[in-house]
């Protein structure tokens, strides 16, 4: 009967305990992130002119485009979710087929701006200020993976043996946490590109 | 979804919202060009992307539909950032 269990979502705290689950782990999330923009603004107040220098090295137009493509994966990410709870998994199937490909294109594009600014002998110990890029773009870079594995898992569970409409919880439990991707990156983009 | 809104409604707030980040997006880039004060650009960039982030909170994360309680999932380590950071910022650290 383990089936029943899982496909049947509890109540009893006001929200199924995934969603609940989830909020914890995205509040912990925020303090996570919390601590390297607490060390970036640190870090750029005693490092102003390295950190201007250098954060005008930076790509905005791409930058731009990739944030173009991870908002656009965020929609596509609720569609994928309202689609499974309408009950048109075709639908459910296509969304998150165009989310995934928007998160392999976020992270060409992000490998891209890598290899350029390797080609350019620039690397996460060349400064203050890419030691930080560096490291708040590769942790945000690593959540996006950590998003495409369950995306990929649940495409072809729905390919193989059809995604269940009333599990569609766990569509939108990847949706808060894919949503959160993208809104850490909403905060790192004028960060790390504009402010300078 | 718990909310009475139609699925309709939901998909239409959804275009709605991706619209609004878009063009809030190219604003914040458009903004740069102008130079308010070095105070000042960072203030409006912050303040664009809090509106940015309130939408996605909002509406794709479903917050506006939800029990009402889970909104302190967002407000307690949103209050705790901004502290943090408002707190280096005006120590000037």
């Amino acid at each position: 009967m383990s089936t029943v269990a899982a496909t049947h979502s509890r109540f009893n705290t006001g929200i199924y305990h995934g969603k609940l689950g989830m909020w914890i782990f995205l509040a912990s999330e925020i303090m996570f992130f919390t601590g390297f923009f607490g060390a970036f603004i640190v870090l750029r107040n005693l490092n102003i002119e390295v950190f201007t220098a250098s954060a005008h090295q930076l790509d905005k137009v791409v930058a731009t485009i990739n944030t173009a493509v991870l908002i656009s994966s965020s929609l596509t990410m609720a569609l994928s979710h309202l689609a499974l709870e309408k009950g048109n998994e075709a639908k459910f199937r296509l969304f998150l087929t165009l989310t995934l490909i928007a998160a392999f294109a976020f992270l060409g594009i992000k490998s891209y701006e890598y290899a350029t600014k390797f080609s350019h002998d620039i690397y996460p110990w060349t400064n203050t200020f890419y030691a930080t890029y560096f490291t708040m773009t590769g942790f945000h870079a690593l959540h996006v993976i950590g998003g495409m594995i369950p995306m990929a898992w649940m495409l072809g569970k729905s390919l193989v043996k059809g995604y269940p409409r009333e599990m569609h919880h766990r569509v939108e439990t990847l949706g808060l946490y894919w949503h959160f991707v993208d809104l850490v990156w909403i905060f790192l983009f004028p960060t790390l590109y504009l402010i300078f | 979804m718990a909310s009475g809104e139609s699925f309709e409604q939901i998909q239409k707030s959804y275009f709605k919202v991706f619209l609004a980040l878009m063009v809030l997006t190219a604003l914040t880039v458009a903004v740069t060009t102008i130079h308010f004060g070095d105070v000042l650009n960072i203030v409006v960039g912050v303040l664009i992307a809090v509106a940015k982030a309130a939408l996605v909170i909002w509406i794709f994360m479903h917050l506006k539909f939800d029990n009402r309680r889970l909104r302190y999932f967002v407000y307690v380590p949103a209050f705790f950032f901004v502290t943090f950071v408002l707190a280096l910022t005006v120590l000037g650290l």
